[in-house]
């Protein structure tokens, strides 16, 4: 087999990444998300056990919060489940964003001396938020099912909402990676604006408990039907309005398409900037 | 050379640095969109050509040594080379695939074991998993450190860490092999070990092997061909020995450095470090360790009027920074209670006790007691190796970097 023959060249004018050449380095995408699931229990105590009290003690401060301080809670039973079943759906979008957004900055001593497509690195987070989000399945799955609670076919669509969530995530973690590099400010404003979104979102209360003069501000964001799609697949309330599942999916594409473009023409300054 | 031949072919490249300091371009949002508003594009870039019309083929299969002081634009062309940033003019045609080792250990984490860090090293540097695995029981019996693979690096020795990363890098297999600097870490035997893995690599695996050194022994016993990089033009290109002539003959002028420019001083300025030239003894110039060195200081004052009571001391810092020592003329030869206005102060080191290596050099004066001036690494001393001990040996070169006259006694007990 003759070798391979390529060009060097100056800065290109391409809008989206070589998708052939990312998948030459599949295998790197893996090894950098076992680095970090190797990492990120390594010396401490509780260790993996960390991955299920976190969406366990944010859903129980959830429904202390709304459920009982605001009594939002209808008695049901059901509030925890809510929370919970909200705060994992956030959370895949929130972890693929800080992971994505955090990359570059993290991994800044390799991407001076190796080569690789820079995509590898926000494309490795999505492992570790893949496992915690199954770990969180799993103690739903049990909580679920000592409280009775019946899963009907609507499960069968969760992928999907995970499937958006993802590429929500990954999309504006793009661009937030490719800015941090440029403008650190990035870094502490993201936390901020996190933090707003958790309240802007039906996390840890109900779509259907907002007062009707907001119900069209929650409406513009797209992970309120993100929020109603898994609680209508996990614990088969009110299913998301067609309007809202469109907004979702647009949003969605929309932003992996500008994340993608934004971060394409900016790793070929990279190196030079970081 | 048939144009079949070729592994790299490199034409007109050039790279264009933005070398405004913080002050003069916008790092925070803030920043920016006060630019934006006043209309007022990138501040006034300062822009440097760290590359400049750089041309030149590698032949396939051969070793090619890339030599040049600091600064010359070596890291920069690897790093064109190796695709991690990207000229700004020209183009490179590749043919192969082309693994870089611009440091060793890139991506190591200390807190994972040898093992672990030998498969995540291993495919940052491009390798693939099962080439890995393949290769795994000679990555590690070449490192020589089959006890401690399941132990985090960081319980490491430094020379242990050294040699775990060279040995996964040395077992990379691209068509083109790009190699930065790294002969300058581990001890003697191991950097021996390592040339040879890489004349094993060009010899018998027919790859093509790009070395950047500053050690002349090591480029020219390896490579055939190679350039000399001066300001990021090609100064010289074609067979080894010729450019490392030239290399050794711009060395004289290297240690030579003009101060009067510098802006980074302290001091009332009554006298000024014009020049810093550091030359070894013997005709090409380069400081040997245990070999004679000349560091010259020119200074310069603002009046004619004769200096009293001037002291001036040197400042010896190693690789990390870290002193290493002291000249003063308040310890030896006192210090001079006049002098011309303008002039050269020279302190000789009869035996220089380095390791080879690069050091830098801070000058400080005081005139009257008062601080004149003081340029923090004012100059540069590239020290090659040489035979302090008399006997052609020099400690192992993670010892430390300063060389002691010793000698060894035993005397036995009686029983």
């Amino acid at each position: 087999m003759p070798p391979q023959l390529s060009t060097i060249r100056p800065f290109t004018s391409r809008l989206l990444p070589d998708f052939g050449e990312l998948w030459l380095y599949r295998e790197l995408v893996w090894t950098f998300a076992a680095r970090d699931l190797r990492l990120r229990y390594r010396q401490t105590v509780l260790g993996v056990l960390w991955v299920v009290l976190q969406p366990i003690i944010a859903a129980g401060v959830f429904t202390v919060v709304f459920g009982k301080i605001a009594k939002l809670d209808d008695g049901d039973g059901r509030y925890f489940l809510l929370a919970f079943a909200g705060y994992a759906g956030f959370q895949v979008f929130q972890s693929t964003l800080a992971k994505a957004g955090a990359s570059l900055l993290a991994n800044a001593p390799v991407l001076s001396k190796v080569y690789f497509p820079r995509l590898v690195l926000p494309l490795s987070g999505i492992l570790s938020t893949l496992v915690d989000l199954g770990i969180a399945l799993l103690v739903f799955g049990g909580i679920a099912l000592l409280k009775g609670v019946s899963i009907g076919w609507p499960v069968l669509l969760f992928p999907l909402w995970v499937l958006l969530a993802l590429l929500l995530g990954l999309g504006a973690g793009l661009i937030v990676a490719a800015w941090s590099v440029r403008f650190r400010d990035v870094q502490h404003v993201l936390p901020i604006v996190l933090q707003l979104l958790v309240y802007a979102t039906p996390v840890g209360y109900a779509t259907a408990k907002v007062p009707a003069a907001f119900q069209p501000y929650l409406a513009l964001n797209p992970l309120t039907g993100l929020m109603d799609g898994i609680r209508w697949s996990l614990l088969g309330m009110q299913a998301p309005s067609g309007g809202a599942v469109v907004w979702l999916c647009t949003a969605s594409t929309l932003a992996v398409l500008a994340g993608l473009v934004v971060f394409t023409r900016f790793e070929q300054d990279l190196a030079d900037v970081i | 050379m048939s144009s079949s031949q070729f592994a790299l072919r490199a034409r007109g490249i050039g790279k264009q640095y933005n070398i405004s300091d913080h002050t003069s371009t916008a790092t925070t949002m803030a920043e920016a969109v006060v630019d934006r508003l006043r209309g007022r594009a990138p501040r006034d870039p300062k822009t440097l050509w760290a590359l400049d019309d750089v041309s030149f083929d590698v032949e396939a299969g051969a070793a090619y040594g890339i030599i040049g002081r600091n600064g010359a634009g070596k890291s920069t062309l690897l790093k064109i080379l190796s695709r991690i940033t990207r000229p700004t003019r020209g183009e490179v045609e590749v043919r192969g695939r082309v693994g870089s080792l611009l440091e060793v250990g890139t991506g190591f984490h200390p807190e994972l074991t040898g093992r672990e860090n030998i498969f995540l090293n291993g495919a940052i540097l491009g390798m693939r998993r099962s080439e890995i695995v393949r290769q795994f029981d000679a990555i590690v019996a070449f490192a020589e450190t089959e006890a401690f693979l399941d132990v985090p690096v960081k319980r490491y020795s430094s020379g242990m860490y050294v040699r775990l990363a060279f040995a996964v890098a040395a077992h990379l297999e691209p068509d083109i092999l790009i190699v930065d600097e790294v002969l300058a870490v581990g001890d003697a035997a191991f950097q021996k070990k390592c040339l040879g893995k890489m004349g094993d690599v060009t010899r018998q695996d027919g790859r093509t092997v790009l070395l950047v050194s500053h050690n002349l022994v090591a480029v020219t016993g390896l490579c055939s061909r190679g350039m000399l990089l001066d300001r990021g033009r090609l100064a010289a290109e074609g067979p080894i020995g010729d450019v490392a002539q030239h290399y050794l003959a711009s060395l004289e002028q290297a240690g030579h450095v003009d101060l009067r420019n510098r802006a980074d001083r302290s001091g009332n300025g009554r006298i000024r470090f014009s020049t810093c030239a550091v030359r070894g003894d013997g005709t090409d110039g380069p400081v040997l360790a245990g070999g004679g060195a000349t560091i010259s200081l020119g200074y310069e004052s603002a009046s004619t009027e004769e200096l009293r009571d001037l002291h001036v001391s040197i400042a010896v810092h190693g690789a990390l920074d870290d002193q290493l020592f002291h000249l003063s003329t308040a310890t030896v030869g006192g210090d001079y209670t006049s002098a011309p206005a303008a002039g050269t102060v020279q302190c000789r080191l009869p035996r220089v006790p380095l390791q080879p290596g690069r050091y830098r050099i801070t000058v400080f004066a005081t005139v009257q007691h008062d601080i004149a001036d003081w340029v923090q690494h004012a100059g540069v001393m590239e020290v090659e190796a040489g035979d302090f001990f008399g006997n052609g040996r020099l400690p192992p070169a993670d010892q430390g970097p300063m060389l002691v006259d010793h000698a060894w006694t035993l005397h036995g007990v009686a029983p």
